[in-house]
């Protein structure tokens, strides 16, 4: 039954991710996150686990179409001051409409602010449609294209869409199929029927060994992992500013927007003394390693609660505390793909600084 | 009225929601943090100031990329942890600059409404 309900909010989110691809990874992740905690929040809050309880949570959530829409116009919204003065022209204009004084005016204004509620399909299916008989038009070639740019392209040519969402191992965002295809002749505002991929099953890890510390991270954050930095760690073979250490490895498949940790040189030893006066942490990669570290005195961390949070924003934070952590992977049949299954050691724990914390990621059932 | 058909009038609201939300976000954070599903739920809730709880997300995104509103963590006694926003100095100085503008806009519309 939970495993219904956990799949049916993992659905939400494949769209939400899918519906948010072309925006900057930063807002997107951001968005991600807040609209999962979201969700989580509120199913603590139910009496009881049912799907009627959580279909009514992602209900009152919205579309994430139309959440995507909004974040669009967010992303490119103007300054400040700038939409102060937006809002009383619009607000203007509305007075025009409401005073009867000028049709032309005010389809104007509208269309010049632009419309936040966005119903996939049918937004695209009125646009530059004038009354009259409409026209045959060249259905593009989208198959292998971002939703984004694709439905702009249909936009422009005058055609409507609807999306069916799929998992893949393309990833999310990306065109799997279209109906009619590429080529074909159509009336204008003819719907194209579009499969994206909605879930991106697996991404593989580059190998970003000996790379600068900001070509790695640029190359990971690339395809849409997460990236820890650990370090500068100090180290004889490998020059400043190096990554010489990644986890998990090249070539391992892992789910996207999972996390990545990479370690960066800071040159060789210096004196013992420059180590002793820091208590930067340091992460092992695998648990069943131990770094030879020097304690930092008298302090200890406790470990809070990470389970069920989004896997790079739980790692995130608890590396903020200064604890070392390696990162595993399992299949989980009650937590989503890319989430905290638990800790080791355990919530609650109180446990001396630099200790090693597993955090076991989820890679889904 | 022409103007008065369903659509118009959820375009109108739309209209005019736009250029408010995000003070009457910062306006609901003015004497208590909030964590994302509360902040949600009240806008909502005071009739329907959002229609959809989510679209509140990409606004508090933006709001804290501006620097009006930050979040930090904090345990929650059921469920995981929540982020709680809060508004900054910048976030109070613009909430107060609204405050102005909107009075005088508001009597403006209102002069020429009566």
């Amino acid at each position: 039954m939970t495993d219904d309900l956990d799949a049916i909010c993992a659905e939400y989110m494949a769209r939400l991710e899918a519906a948010l691809s072309g925006l900057s990874p930063g807002d997107r992740q951001q968005i991600v996150e807040q609209v999962s905690e979201h969700i989580a929040s509120a199913r603590a809050a139910l009496p009881e686990q049912t799907e009627a309880g959580v279909r009514d949570i992602l209900e009152r959530l919205g579309p994430p179409e139309e959440i995507a829409a909004v974040a669009r116009t967010e992303e490119h919204s103007l300054e400040r001051q700038g939409r102060l003065s937006l809002l009383i022209a619009g607000g203007v204009a509305v007075v025009l409409v409401v005073l009867g004084l000028g049709l032309a005016a005010a389809a104007g204004a509208f269309s010049g602010v632009g419309t936040t509620t966005t119903t996939l399909g049918s937004s695209t299916a009125t646009t530059g449609s004038l009354p009259g008989q409409p026209s045959a038009v060249t259905v593009p070639e989208l198959e292998g294209n971002q939703l984004t740019s694709g439905t702009q392209l249909l936009q422009a040519a005058g055609l409507g869409f609807t999306v069916r969402y799929v998992a893949s191992d393309q990833p999310v965002g990306i065109v799997l199929a279209q109906t009619p295809t590429g080529g074909s002749a159509v009336k204008e505002g003819t719907k194209v029927a579009l499969t994206v991929s909605g879930t991106q099953s697996a991404v593989t890890v580059p190998n970003v060994i000996g790379e600068s510390q900001a070509d790695a991270q640029a190359t990971l954050a690339q395809i849409g992992l997460n990236v820890t930095v650990v370090g500068p760690v100090a180290n004889d073979q490998v020059a400043a500013g190096v990554v010489f250490a990644q986890a998990p490895a090249a070539g391992s498949r892992i789910p996207p927007m999972s996390g990545v940790s990479i370690k960066v040189s800071a040159g060789p030893t210096a004196t013992s003394t420059q180590q002793t006066t820091s208590c930067a942490p340091i992460t092992v990669f695998g648990n069943s390693r131990t770094t030879s570290t020097i304690p930092c005195p008298n302090a200890t961390e406790t470990i809070f609660n990470v389970v069920g949070w989004y896997t790079p924003t739980g790692a995130a934070e608890l590396s903020r505390t200064g604890l070392a952590m390696a990162v595993e992977n399992l299949h989980s049949q009650t937590v989503p793909g890319g989430h905290i299954v638990r800790t080791s050691p355990s919530t609650g724990a109180k446990v001396p600084a630099r200790t090693t914390l597993v955090v076991i990621n989820s890679q889904g059932p | 009225m022409w103007c008065m058909v369903p659509g118009s009038t959820t375009k109108m609201l739309a209209q005019m929601r736009r250029g408010a939300i995000e003070y009457c976000v910062l306006a609901l954070l003015r004497d208590q943090d909030r964590y994302g599903l509360e902040l949600a739920r009240a806008l909502a809730d005071a009739d329907g100031l959002v229609t959809s709880e989510g679209t509140v997300y990409p606004l508090l995104t933006r709001l804290r990329r501006e620097g009006l509103v930050d979040a930090t963590w904090e345990e929650s006694p059921n469920g995981p942890p929540r982020r709680y926003y809060r508004i900054t100095k910048d976030g109070r100085a613009a909430l107060k600059a609204f405050g102005v503008q909107w009075e005088r806009f508001r009597d403006t519309v209102d002069a020429l409404l009566d």
